[in-house]
């Protein structure tokens, strides 16, 4: 016979999900999804490509890594706002410290 | 007068029969009971990791009964079904419970971005004195 403890979950990754999206806005306010919105992602350190990413798209990157977004100024001639996250900088750096979703928002011009 | 009937006695020698001393058992040291587990705990300092980076798993064993003498316990570490490692856990005289880290890194087959590894401890019932 034997004693046993509970079990613990670990899990194990290869590293962090980016999940890039852009969407529009209406003119009634709601959001429409926009795909194939070019934003390319950097290493942020050299400044390298990683990936060229057509929203909706997915990338797993190693955990710690500092990344470089950049949404571009229109797509299909709407507008960038903001980023889902209140943030209205097109370029950013995001460190990759957890699972990131972010949704680049456009308006019609 | 009459002669009084003559009683003759013949002895007979039997050989003897030495006399039963009692044998006393030899002296057994007296036996140091096993000491059961009450409680057996994991924890991790966390649970979601990339690929590469090592987990600190932490055993807590609880005794049944505080130890007089010396006790030893095997702690085996599983994860997925599989033992990944054992230790013996020492129990001092007094400490009726223990703890001990295991440091564990986890590296993903290639080809696999995420699987879950299931972690637990066993060790047996009892926890035995140290001869």
């Amino acid at each position: 016979m034997v004693k046993r403890s509970r079990k613990i979950e670990i899990r194990v990754k290869k590293g962090f999900k980016l999940a890039l999206k852009a969407s529009r806005y209406t003119r009634w306010g709601e959001t429409l999804p926009l795909e194939g919105v070019r934003i390319p992602v950097y290493d942020a350190i050299y400044f390298s490509l990683i990936k060229e990413c057509y929203t909706p798209c997915e990338v797993i990157l190693p955990a710690g890594l500092a990344v470089r977004i950049i949404a571009p100024a229109t797509a299909y001639s709407y507008v960038f706002v903001e980023w889902s996250d209140g943030k209205r900088e097109r370029d950013r750096v995001i460190n990759m410290v957890k699972d990131i979703e972010l949704e680049a928002r456009y308006s019609p011009p | 007068m009459a002669e009084s009937p003559t009683r003759r006695i013949t002895i007979v020698e039997v050989p003897g029969v030495p006399p039963t001393v009692p044998t006393v058992p030899p002296e057994k040291p007296p036996t140091i009971p096993n000491i059961p587990v009450y409680s057996v705990y994991i924890s991790a300092n966390k649970t979601y990791v990339y690929t590469g980076e090592t987990v600190r798993i932490r055993v807590d064993v609880v005794l049944a009964e505080t130890p007089y003498a010396e006790y030893v316990l095997p702690v085996t570490l599983y994860a997925n079904g599989e033992s990944i490692a054992t230790e013996n856990m020492r129990f001092p005289v007094g400490a009726k419970s223990q703890s001990i880290e295991f440091e564990v890194t986890f590296t993903l087959p290639s080809g696999v971005t995420e699987k879950t590894y299931s972690v637990y401890a066993e060790t047996p019932d009892y926890a035995t004195p140290v001869s």
